[in-house]
């Protein structure tokens, strides 16, 4: 079974590797290894800046009332806001019993549909395979992604970021019954992570030396711990919640090794689109949308931390 | 070595003389010639009618191999492969449709597992002690379970809305697509080369038997030549009705062979219609329909698109199982059902296409829809009923040209040990009758 399972798991690794191969090659350029040229708007991405995005601009538009010439009276003129989204990830995206798509990150979406039409309805959610997630903003197929995105430099050279809407951060999941204490205790263990996500580098450069197993999906990674395949799967303590939700007989242990600041993904030609969506941000932090979000979808994460502070450049 | 030699050299000669003697003293003589020649003629015959007794049999067995062995398990390894690839794309569906229609495909589902798991079972009695075909159906037997197990827990987990249960699907979609339908395929494969061995020699030309025959029928012409010579009588009645005899057995062996061959070649298309061109199409389109449903299932995978498209080329694509079908086609019927099962194709990628279209455009619920209950969900099945049609059509050819080469064969051994025994009697009953009048 473990030859065939292998095989059928390789398989599904090929197509992510072929796919990869076509949009995402550079995710794992460095920054550093950019090619001169000349010189970018922005100043060079480092682990200081990495985070800032770009600053609202003055209070956000009335609802139906978008500036005219801008990206966000295009989206309004056209009806509808084209979001890209991931399905199988609770509980940050899902399709609910009656095949809805709900979540933490589907919140997020809803409330920029609401501030740009009045009605949080006015949203297609496109959904995405994981490896697409930043092309398809590149190609302009969606106008954004709410996809668990975490902002690095690297991507930073394909698409522009929001500024922080949650901080999460990378965790194990194992078996309840099993010793595993965390990362540190799974030295030469096979872990799972999604290919190409940053889960799977953070596995690669752990110092405990475990062995990544890379699937098409996270949870590809759950299906394996269940059949006994992988002793741990490694993404971040939003999506383990997720699954132990999925699976009752896990726990997610350890502390975070890893943080995943999560970032709407946005076509790097569309600033103002950009400097919109962290006003409605800021907006939705402000006036409690992000915390009562908080509470009905990550609330076993802990009682709720302090709202992300967004960080801007000009 | 040279004395040795010496030695041995002068030994052959006395063994000539004998047989100088008995010759001078017995053969010598007109009675004498006619007792070889009568001798030589019935073994000649007995010899021929043998060779051709031996062969008819063959042929009949081998033909009955062909319609009462061969063929049902070919046809039990196409309701395995059908029933695997059916089962592949109606879970998939079932998975997408959950909660909208309970319970609507698990049935069918049900079936396809009890069909392959019986289909199994069966090809191992048939199959016999083939050792390269037991092996593969001992392989396919192993991986079923795994793979039903595999469904079941995506099934589990789908009651739940879990989404887990999306891996699980697609891991027992590629179990049943990349390991165990391809496996399936050279179980069939290597069944088609074993009916094809049989139709060969089934059909094949029997010169051997030919030749004896035709020996036998100079042997009896010199045999009257030579008792006119002898006798100076025109007629000779026992070697004019074993002439008569052997004639009959070359003409109706002639013509039986030549209709039976032709009536074998007629089912050997109907059976390679199905099993090369008809029965690959099935399998395409259904595993084109289990990646459409898949897709809609598994959306943070990468997308399964390229793979669909593939599959609709081996179906419908130039040279693909369709085209084949169409050249295998031998009569207006056969040709116009496969045109049906092509314009069906057409259709069914067409609503596909639909279905992306809704899908690419955000409008999820409604691509759902259209794949497992409107428009791709009907032109699928109206390509399945299509390819089914044609299968059937082709099959039924089938039955009829392989009973009607084995109707043409029916009483062709008998008759052969009958023509054999008739010529044999009367030609020693008509140099009998010569030889009587020596005493």
């Amino acid at each position: 079974m473990s030859t065939r399972f292998a095989l059928a798991c390789s398989v599904l690794a090929a197509v992510v590797l072929v796919a990869a191969g076509q949009g995402s090659a550079s995710a794992v350029r460095p920054a550093v290894g950019r090619a001169p040229g000349p010189a970018p708007a922005t100043p060079a991405c480092n682990q200081q800046n990495v985070l800032a995005s770009l600053r609202p601009q003055g209070p956000l538009p009335d609802p139906g009332q978008m500036p005219l010439g801008s990206t966000m009276a295009r989206i309004a003129k056209r009806g509808s806001l084209i979001v890209g989204v991931l399905q199988d990830i609770p509980p940050l995206a899902s399709r609910d019993l009656n095949r809805q798509p709900v979540g933490f990150d589907i919140d997020v979406a809803r409330d920029l549909a609401k501030a740009i039409f009045g009605d949080p309805g006015r949203v297609v959610f496109q959904p995405l395979p994981e490896v697409d997630r930043f092309t398809t903003v590149r190609s302009g197929q969606v106008d954004l992604t709410v996809a668990a995105a975490s902002i690095t430099c690297p991507l930073r050279d394909q698409v522009d970021f929001s500024a922080v809407y949650y901080e999460a951060g990378q965790r194990v999941l194992v078996d309840s019954d099993s010793d595993f204490t965390g990362i540190d205790s799974l030295g030469g263990k096979r872990v799972c992570a999604a290919q190409g996500s940053t889960s799977l580098t953070h596995l690669q450069a752990a110092a405990s030396k475990p062995v990544p197993v890379g699937m098409a999906t996270e949870t590809d990674c759950l299906m394996l711990l269940q059949l006994g395949k992988v002793d741990a799967v490694s993404t971040d303590d939003t999506i383990l919640a997720g699954m132990k939700a999925q699976d009752l007989r896990t726990a997610v242990v350890g502390p975070q090794f890893s943080e995943e600041p999560y970032g709407v993904v946005i076509n790097k030609n569309t600033p103002d689109l950009v400097r919109f969506v962290n006003a409605v941000l800021a907006a939705r932090i402000a006036d409690g949308r992000w915390l009562a979000s908080y509470q009905h979808w990550l609330k076993p994460l802990g009682p709720a931390p302090a709202p992300p502070t967004p960080q801007y450049q000009d | 070595m040279p004395p040795r030699q010496q030695a041995v050299e002068p030994s052959p000669t006395p063994s000539f003389q004998v047989f100088a003697r008995i010759r001078r003293s017995d053969w010598d003589t007109t009675p004498g010639w006619l007792r070889v020649a009568q001798l030589l003629l019935v073994l000649g015959i007995l010899l021929a009618g043998g060779v051709a007794a031996y062969d008819t049999n063959a042929r009949v067995n081998t033909t009955g191999d062909i319609a009462g062995s061969l063929e049902p398990l070919n046809g039990t390894v196409s309701t395995l492969y059908r029933s695997l690839a059916d089962a592949d794309a109606t879970v998939a569906k079932e998975y997408l449709s959950a909660g909208m229609q309970p319970n609507e495909t698990l049935i069918p589902y049900g079936d396809d597992v009890h069909t392959a798991a019986t289909s199994l079972a069966l090809a191992g009695t048939q199959a016999g002690a083939e050792p390269a075909t037991a092996k593969l159906i001992a392989d396919i037997t192993s991986q079923l379970p795994e793979y039903t197990g595999l469904v079941e827990r995506a099934r589990a987990n789908n009651r739940q809305n879990f989404a887990v249960g999306a891996s699980y699907l697609r891991s027992a979609s590629a179990l049943m697509q990349n390991t165990i339908l391809p496996e399936t395929a050279k179980l069939q494969q290597r069944q088609a080369a074993r009916l094809g061995d049989a139709y060969q020699q089934a059909g094949s030309v029997p010169f051997v038997a030919l030749a004896f025959c035709l020996l036998s029928l100079a042997g009896l012409f010199w045999a009257q030549v030579f008792v006119f010579r002898r006798t100076h009588r025109v007629f000779n009645v026992g070697l004019v009705l074993a002439s008569v005899a052997v004639l009959t057995g070359l003409l109706w062996w002639t013509v039986a062979g030549v209709a039976s061959a032709r009536s074998l070649t007629r089912a050997l298309g109907h059976s390679r219609s199905v099993s090369d061109a008809l029965a690959p199409a099935q399998i395409d389109a259904l595993n084109a329909r289990a990646l459409e449903s898949l897709e809609l299932v598994d959306r943070d995978a990468p997308s399964l698109e390229a793979y669909f498209d593939n599959r609709m080329r081996l179906l419908a694509g130039n040279n693909g199982a369709l085209d084949t079908a169409e050249r295998f086609a031998t009569d207006q019927k056969g040709k116009a059902l496969v045109q049906t099962a092509v314009e069906a194709a057409r259709g069914y990628a067409t609503a596909h296409a639909g279905v992306e279209q809704l899908d690419g455009d955000g409008k999820y619920l409604e691509a759902v829809d259209a794949a497992v209950h409107t428009t791709a969900a009907m032109a699928f099945n109206r390509l399945g009923a299509a390819l089914q049609a044609a299968v059937d059509y082709e099959h039924g050819a089938f039955t009829t040209d392989i009973e009607r080469a084995q109707g043409r064969l029916d009483d062709l051994p008998i008759g052969t040990v009958v023509l054999t025994l008739v010529a044999m009697t009367a030609v020693a009953w008509g140099f009998q009758r010569r030889l009587e009048e020596y005493r």
